[in-house]
């Protein structure tokens, strides 16, 4: 019997044998050979962020799981993938999933101890949908219908156009929808930037304002270009008094020109400020634009306006008035780096937390801003000698929600 | 229990020169694939070397080590390859398996059909038959890795050996898509390729009972499933849709789990009321 039937007893046998050795090994496999060890300070600080990269995750408290190797399932996850700040809409969906069932990719949000408000921009581009929690009350949410006006855009019937609400504000009992458009200008030339405050009754919905906050002059030239970068509050949901605009005006050579011209000639840089409450647009004077021209980011947090370099070796953050672009304080000196352009440095309410590679290693490194003191330092460290080793290693550093 | 083990036998072993066939040939290319690209990566390294005058320590101080998974992939068609033969052979095989009881030499059909037992036995042994070969073949490409392993550790010089476990190996190649590491990504492919087979088993009887209306019937139950779990992993991507992704995997799990009750249904209902020799 055994010999008539020997070939399929020996093939499943056989099958079977290895794939449990497989599956023993693959669930032995779950926990990543890497750890973050807290080397100086409180690992509170680091509560909710986690640090990932040779395919772990890894937290300052410990836990460490795997990531990757999915590829059937990958699309099947509620949260947003983390990509610096954007993790913190997680929040929402951890927090408020009916609110945010089939709105997780919506524009924008905005939240504060009372409500949680978030709005689209529709299809057609004529009107913004908002809906807001309230948390207070406990009322559920409400939403309703901002029109847009596009008519004049329309009109030009340009080839592109895009509208995109950009940030949301509450100030007092009027919801600030920052909505950007984008399009083509009429003659072909380069494109034309709109940046349009709708100023909307929290109570009825009703559309009471719409402040445009700027808009590009084209240039007769063809070849001279305005660039528009938003500097919003870097938390997304945070609330913020005010938005800046990172506008540039660069100008190419014509298509004549030598290869060795074409690179773009920087004709002029201006940093617009914007205030919701009374709707006053400012250009950030002298003081600060000398510092930003040293080749810095801005950054907005916290009402403030930070400039620093993530790919200088040893960065310096300053922190600007956004006003007047005077220093509010000295600026912060972060270690060196062991290689340069693989750090990333996140502002968070009074804590700067700089990821970089410390004497070859992966390191994060808390700092108080107030005091400049180190308050949490904490490496990656690896368990198991078999492993790769985590010299010069980038590890991402992200928001994960706790 | 013992006639369905002798039904999965017969249909195993009518099979083996098939299957012997597709494992020789995976085992030589993908051997031989990895004897080729290790000696094109040692070359090209020993060229470097030379011209940059470099010792084997200064190149691995310079460069780090060269993992398995990168000398892998310098030959991956090698490695694919078979892969991709032995998905077209075992496919082909969902058809012929049946076809060949019928248009085979002497009808075999007429015997099955006439067992003293469930004539269900005979749908349920061909699919365990060929879960045994699709699991077969997942063993022996579990297998190769491991004497790749073996080979990379006797051919490449301490200096550049990466050590990688079987699992960190598998992990970091394509080959991860077949042979999963992760429990879910396993149920998942496996899972539905299951489904599919059953899919396709029920075209095969419908064509059987009713002839071109039920090969259509089939083909477009089939193809109504796959597009409406493809249209539920594009609404998962969209990131639009009403249901969150986690909710759209279950239902798309609960579609499958459902088409693969009703396809044994039907495969069974056919097998007993419809299907003649």
């Amino acid at each position: 019997m055994r010999r008539r039937y020997g070939y399929s007893i020996g093939l499943a046998v056989l099958s079977a044998a290895v794939l449990a050795a497989y599956a023993g090994a693959a669930g032995a496999d779950g926990t990543p050979p890497y750890k973050l060890v807290t080397l100086e300070g409180n690992a509170e600080v680091m509560k909710g962020f986690v640090l990932e990269g040779l395919g772990s995750r890894l937290s300052a408290d410990g836990r460490r799981e795997r990531t990757g190797s999915r590829f059937l399932s990958a699309p099947f996850e509620d949260l947003i993938k983390p990509d610096r700040y954007s993790s913190e809409r997680n929040q929402l969906i951890v927090a408020h999933r009916s609110f945010m069932r089939g709105h997780r990719q919506d524009d924008s949000f905005y939240r504060d101890g009372n409500s949680v408000i978030g709005a689209d921009m529709d299809d057609s581009l004529s009107s913004v949908k908002v809906r807001i929690l309230d948390l207070a009350a406990g009322s559920g949410s409400k939403e309703f219908t901002v029109p847009v006006q596009t008519g004049a855009a329309k009109a030009d019937s340009p080839l592109y156009r895009d509208e995109t609400v950009v940030d949301i504000q509450q100030i007092e009992n009027r919801i600030h929808l920052l909505v950007r458009g984008q399009r083509d200008s009429p003659d072909n030339g380069p494109a034309i930037w709109t940046f349009t405050d709708y100023i909307v009754d929290k109570e009825s919905g009703k559309l009471l304002q719409a402040e445009e906050m700027y808009r590009t002059v084209p240039d007769p030239d063809p070849y001279t270009e305005t660039t528009v970068e938003l500097i919003a509050e870097v938390r997304e949901l945070e609330p913020s008094p005010s938005v800046m605009l990172n506008v540039k005006t660069v100008k190419r050579k014509g298509p004549d020109a030598d290869v060795s011209e074409q690179d773009p000639v920087l004709k002029g840089w201006r940093i617009i400020g914007y205030d919701y409450a009374s709707g006053d647009t400012w250009d950030l004077p002298e003081a600060g634009m000398d510092r930003i021209k040293q080749g810095l980011a801005p950054r907005l947090h916290d009402g403030k306006l930070y400039a620093f370099n993530e790919r200088n070796a040893e960065p310096l953050i300053h922190v600007l008035d956004t006003r007047t672009g005077e220093p509010l304080a000295e600026p912060l000196q972060l270690l060196r780096s062991g290689s340069s352009g693989l750090r990333s440095i996140r502002l968070e309410k009074g804590l700067v937390y700089d990821n970089l590679i410390l004497d070859r290693i992966p390191t994060v490194m808390v700092y108080e801003e107030k005091t400049r003191k180190v308050i949490y330092r904490g490496a990656v460290e690896r368990t198991d000698s078999e492993a790769q080793s985590v010299d010069y290693q980038y590890f991402q550093f992200n928001y994960y929600g706790e | 229990m013992k006639t369905y083990l002798k039904l999965v036998h017969l249909e195993i072993y009518r099979f083996r020169f098939a299957l012997l066939g597709l494992m020789a040939m995976t085992s030589a290319i993908q051997l031989i694939g990895m004897q080729l690209a290790m000696s094109d990566r040692l070359q090209a390294i020993r060229e470097q070397m030379t011209r940059e005058g470099l010792s084997l320590a200064q190149y691995s101080e310079k460069y780090h080590g060269i993992p398995l998974g990168e000398i892998w992939s310098h030959r991956e068609n090698w490695m694919t390859f078979p892969i991709v033969i032995c998905i077209g052979g075992i496919g082909l095989y969902i058809v012929l398996i049946w076809y060949r009881d019928w248009f085979g030499r002497s009808a075999f059909i007429y015997r099955l059909l006439m067992l003293p037992h469930s004539r269900f036995l005979l749908y349920v042994s061909k699919f365990t038959a060929l879960m045994t070969f699709v699991f077969s073949l997942f063993a022996l490409q579990i297998g190769i890795v491991a004497v790749q392993m073996t080979m990379y550790r006797l051919r490449m010089p301490d200096e550049l050996r990466v050590p990688r476990t079987l699992v960190d190996t598998i992990r970091g190649m394509d080959l991860v898509v077949f042979i999963p590491v992760r429990l879910q990504e396993f149920l998942l492919v496996y899972g539905f390729g299951s489904v599919f087979v059953l899919l396709l088993f029920t075209t095969i009887l419908l064509e059987r009972s009713y002839r071109f209306k039920g090969l259509l019937a089939g083909l477009a139950y089939t193809a109504g499933t796959l597009m409406l779990v493809g249209w539920m992993w594009g609404q998962a991507d969209r990131g639009m849709a009403f249901l969150y992704p986690s909710e759209l995997l279950a239902a798309a799990i609960a579609l499958m789990a459902l088409n693969a009750a009703l396809s044994l249904w039907l495969g069974s209902w056919l097998l007993r009321t419809k299907v003649t020799a």
